[in-house]
C-alpha cells in the first residue's frame, strides 16, 4: 500500500499553513515559492491544496517527459533523482497537477517527507489526509485537474 | 539573519521607487509592526498636513513574527493619517501582504505622494513597478481575484476608497484594515491596489522553529475554546452579551439589548449557511466563516463572515434582525470596501436622526426606519457612491453631524471621530476609559479591555469589576501596552488567551534570536503608545478629545443587566487622572521629557 497525500478543499480555510511548514520541513527557510504543496484561489470561496498524487490522480506524465531518466517510480512513489535533472523543464510542463517546480536548477515535488508529510500533520482542518492512494477518492484528483489547468498559466514556474 | 534592513518607498509624486536602510539599533528596539510603524510615522509624517493630500505617508509593516511559522502570526499593520479622526491612524489585518513582502526583501513598504491617475503598485523582489490600472471601479472581490493571479498578495481598495469615503477600508486577501478610513487615504493617492510577491528565504534564527511552532499549534487546537471559536466564530458570544451583560449596543445606542437577536446569532445561522471555515494566512484556529445564500431574494450572497461586530453594526444597531438582509449588508460593505462598524454606526445614527425627524424623507430620499433592511442595504450603497444623503454621511457620523446640524451632535456615537464597536461602554467602565484613551478613536481592539471587564479577569488581572472605576487607568494602560506589543509581533488578538504574555518571549527568541524579558517587551508596546500620544498631540488632540460621547455620558442603560448604568463626565475625568498618572504623563495627557528623549533616540 502506498499512502500519499490527498486534499479536501471543502474543508479547506486558504490558511496556508502547509505552504509555510513544507519548505520550513525540506529547506529549513520559510518560502512559498519552494514549497511543494500550493493552495490556489481561484474564486472567493474556493481554495484548493494541490500537490503531487504520486501516479494515483494521472499516469505518471512526468516519469516518460523526462529525457534524462531523472524521474522514476521507487516503491510505488514517484522521486526526482536531482543529480540528473537538467532544468528542462519537461516534466513540469506534463505535470497535470502543475506540481513540479523548478528552482535553483532542480525540479522538484512532494516526497512525503520520507512518511509523515508535515503538511497533514499542521493540518487544522483534516482538509488534508495521508491514506492510502488506492483507496483515494478519484474524483477529487479531477477536480483538481480543472482547477490548475485554469490556473496553471498564472502559477506554474513562477518562482 | 532574519531582518530585513531596509524600507521600500514607492513616491507617486515623482515616480519613484528607492529603498532606504532601517538600522539594527532601530529593528531592534522596535521588533516590527505598530511599534515600527508609529517610529517611522513619527519620523516621516509631518502634521496638520491635509490627510487626504500627497503629503499623507502610508506605511506597511508586517508584524515581527509574520512570516515565521508561529501560527496566526500574519497581521501587517497599516498606518497613515487617518481622514476620519486627523490623527493617529493605524490598522492592522490578516491576509499574506507581510510575509510576501518579508520575502521580498523588506521590512516595510512606505508610499508617499499622489497619483496623476489610476495607478497600482506590483512588487516582486527587487522589482517594483508603478503601474497604470484598469481595475479602477471594480469591486474589491474582482480586485484581488484579478490581482492574485500569479501568486501575488494584495491589498486593494473597492469604490469607497475611491471616491475617498472617510469610512473606508482596505481589503487584504479576504481580511480587511477596516477602520479609520485608510481605504480613502489610498483613494486620494489613486491608489488602486497594492500586489506583492517575494522570492527570498526567510531564515529564522532558532534551529527547530517547527518544535516550537508544533507547540503553539497544538496549545491551539486543544485549547477548550477552540472548538467553539471556530464553529460560530467572534460571534459566539452574542448571546450572552445580550442575557447576562446587556451590554449589546442596540438602536443607535438607545438600547443595550437586542430582544430580536435569535437570528443573527451564530448559533443560528453557522449550522444554516456557513458552508466552511476561512483563516487568515498562517492562522490554523479559522475564525471566519463562508456564508453563502443559496436561494431567495439574497440568493448568490457570499461574504466571509459576518464576525461579532458586524453582527452588532449591521444588526442590533440598526435594528436588523434579518440574517440574511445582514450578510448581504456585510458582502457589500467588503465589496465596496466600507468599515461594516463605521457604516452600520453611521446608519443606525441617520435612522435616529430620522426617528426624532432631524432627517426628513426628503433629506434622505427613502423611508429610514431602524429596521428597515432594503433601507439599509440602500443607505449602504448611497455612502460607497456618495449619493444623496450618502454623501454627507461617507464623512463619518461626527462631521456628517455638523453638516446636518439641528442638534444632530447629540445622537452621533464616536470618540475623535471614530464610531465604536460593540461594546456598551455604559456598564463596561474600563471598556470607557479605554475607548476615550485610544489614540485612534473609540476602539476595542488597542486595549481589549472588553475582555477584563465582561469576564472579570485575563493574564495578571482578577477581580475586575465591570461597574467600578477603581484602578482602571493603570489597567487600561497595561492593556494597551500588551496589545500594541501583540500588533508589534503579529499574533492574532482572538487567540491572546492562548498567546498569553509570558510566551512571547520564546517566540521572539526562536524567530529573530532576540532576547528580551516580558517586561522589555512590554516596554515596547509602552513606548509605542507614547509614540501614538505624541502624534496626536502635535495634531492638536488634547485631553478633551479623550473623551466620550454624551449617550455614553448622559443616557443610562435603561434595561437589562447592566440597567441603570452610565459612565458620567466625572468618573471619566477621575479614571483619565488615573490613567495619564499610569503612564507618567501630565494632567494634560503630555509624555514626559524622559519619554520624548527616548522616542526621538529611536
Ligand atoms: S493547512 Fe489545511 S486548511 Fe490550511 S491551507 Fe493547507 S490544506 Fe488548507
Amino acid at each position: 500500500m502506498v499512502k500519499i497525500v490527498v486534499p479536501h478543499p471543502e474543508k479547506c480555510t486558504f490558511c496556508r499553513y502547509c505552504e509555510l511548514i513544507c519548505p520550513y520541513f525540506h529547506e529549513h527557510v520559510v518560502n512559498l515559492r519552494k514549497s511543494r504543496i500550493n493552495v490556489i484561489r481561484p474564486a472567493y470561496d474556493l481554495s484548493f491544496p494541490v500537490t503531487c498524487t504520486h501516479g494515483y490522480g494521472c499516469d505518471k506524465e512526468c516519469i516518460d517527459a523526462c529525457p534524462e531518466g531523472a524521474i522514476r517510480d521507487v516503491d510505488g512513489i514517484v522521486k526526482i533523482d536531482e543529480d540528473l535533472c537538467l532544468e528542462c523543464a519537461s516534466c513540469v510542463d506534463a505535470c497535470p497537477f502543475g506540481a513540479i517546480k523548478i528552482y535553483k536548477g532542480k525540479a522538484w515535488k512532494c516526497d512525503l517527507c520520507g512518511g509523515n508529510p508535515r503538511c497533514v500533520a499542521f493540518c487544522s482542518q483534516g482538509a488534508l489526509t495521508y491514506e492510502d492512494g488506492e483507496e483515494a477518492d478519484k474524483q477529487i484528483f479531477e477536480e483538481m485537474k480543472k482547477v490548475v489547468e485554469d490556473w496553471r498559466k498564472d502559477y506554474v514556474l513562477q518562482l | 539573519m532574519y531582518f530585513n534592513y531596509r524600507m521600500l518607498i514607492v513616491d507617486l509624486d515623482e515616480k519613484e521607487i528607492y529603498t532606504e536602510e532601517l538600522s539594527k539599533k532601530l529593528l531592534e528596539n522596535t521588533l516590527g509592526g505598530c511599534a515600527l510603524g508609529a517610529a517611522l510615522q513619527y519620523k516621516n509624517l509631518k502634521p496638520n498636513i491635509d490627510p487626504l493630500s500627497g503629503d499623507n505617508v502610508i506605511i506597511i509593516a508586517p508584524g515581527a513574527l509574520t512570516g515565521s511559522l508561529i501560527p496566526t502570526a500574519s497581521k501587517t499593520a497599516f498606518f497613515a493619517k487617518s481622514p476620519l479622526t486627523n490623527g493617529w491612524g493605524e490598522a492592522v489585518a490578516g491576509g499574506s501582504i507581510g510575509v510576501e513582502l518579508r520575502s521580498c526583501g523588506y521590512e516595510a513598504l512606505m508610499i508617499k505622494g499622489k497619483g496623476d491617475q489610476p495607478v497600482q503598485i506590483r512588487i516582486e523582489n527587487d522589482e517594483a513597478g508603478i503601474e497604470d490600472t484598469d481595475l479602477w471601479g471594480k469591486d474589491t472581490y474582482e480586485c484581488s481575484e484579478k490581482l492574485s493571479r500569479g501568486g501575488f498578495s494584495t491589498a486593494c481598495i473597492g469604490i469607497a476608497g475611491e471616491n475617498l469615503v472617510k469610512i473606508a477600508s482596505i481589503e487584504c486577501d479576504g481580511r480587511q484594515t477596516g477602520r479609520i478610513g485608510l481605504g480613502a487615504v489610498m483613494g486620494s493617492k489613486r491608489l488602486k491596489a497594492i500586489a506583492v510577491k517575494g522570492s527570498r528565504d526567510i531564515e529564522m534564527a532558532g534551529k527547530n522553529i517547527e518544535g516550537i511552532a508544533r507547540k503553539w499549534y497544538l496549545n491551539l487546537i486543544n485549547h477548550p475554546s477552540y472548538k467553539d471559536d471556530t464553529k460560530y466564530g467572534s460571534g459566539e458570544f452574542l448571546d450572552w452579551m445580550n442575557s447576562e451583560r446587556g451590554t449589546f449596543p442596540t438602536k443607535n445606542w438607545q438600547k443595550s439589548v437586542f430582544e430580536d437577536r435569535k437570528e443573527i446569532d451564530p448559533y443560528y445561522w453557522a449550522p444554516r449557511y456557513s458552508v466552511k471555515n476561512n483563516a487568515c494566512f498562517s492562522c490554523t484556529k479559522p475564525c471566519g466563516k463562508m456564508f453563502t445564500i443559496k436561494e431567495g431574494k439574497y440568493a448568490g450572497t457570499k461574504v466571509d463572515g459576518p464576525e461579532y461586530e458586524t453582527l452588532y453594526s449591521l444588526g442590533g444597531e440598526v435594528c436588523n434582525s434579518d440574517i440574511e438582509v445582514l450578510a448581504k449588508a456585510n458582502e457589500l460593505c467588503d465589496r465596496y470596501g466600507l468599515d461594516t462598524i463605521s457604516t452600520g454606526v453611521t446608519i443606525g445614527f441617520a435612522m435616529e436622526l430620522y426617528e426624532r425627524g432631524i432627517l426628513t424623507k426628503e433629506d434622505v430620499g427613502l423611508k429610514l426606519n431602524f429596521g428597515d433592511g432594503d433601507a439599509l442595504l440602500e443607505m449602504i450603497r448611497k455612502i460607497a457612491y456618495r449619493e444623496g444623503i450618502g454623501d454627507t454621511l461617507a464623512e463619518g457620523s461626527a462631521q456628517a453631524a455638523r453638516i446636518i446640524g439641528k442638534n444632530a451632535e447629540r445622537y452621533a456615537i464616536h470618540v475623535k471621530g471614530l464610531e465604536p464597536p460593540a461594546y456598551d461602554a455604559r456598564g463596561l467602565k474600563g471598556m470607557a476609559l479605554a475607548f476615550a484613551t485610544s489614540p485612534r478613536g473609540a476602539c476595542h481592539l488597542r486595549s481589549g479591555f472588553y475582555g477584563l471587564d465582561l469576564t472579570g479577569k485575563w493574564w495578571k488581572f482578577e477581580n475586575v469589576d465591570r461597574f467600578s472605576t477603581e484602578g482602571k487607568g493603570e489597567a487600561v494602560a497595561t492593556m494597551e501596552d500588551v496589545m500594541s506589543l501583540y500588533d508589534t509581533l503579529g499574533v492574532c488578538k482572538f487567540s491572546r488567551h492562548v498567546y498569553l504574555v509570558e510566551g512571547l518571549p520564546e517566540l521572539v527568541k526562536a524567530v529573530t534570536g532576540l532576547k528580551f524579558s516580558v517586561e522589555e517587551l512590554l516596554h515596547i508596546g509602552e513606548r509605542t503608545n507614547w509614540i501614538k500620544k505624541l502624534i496626536n498631540l502635535k495634531e492638536g488632540l488634547t485631553r478633551k478629545d479623550d473623551s466620550l460621547p454624551p449617550r455614553m455620558t448622559e443616557d443610562e442603560i435603561k434595561e437589562g443587566p447592566s440597567k441603570g448604568s452610565k459612565i458620567t463626565v466625572e468618573e471619566l475625568q477621575i479614571m483619565l487622572d488615573d490613567y495619564y498618572a499610569a503612564r507618567g504623563w501630565d494632567s494634560e495627557g503630555k509624555p514626559n521629557e524622559e519619554q520624548v528623549k527616548e522616542v526621538d533616540a529611536l
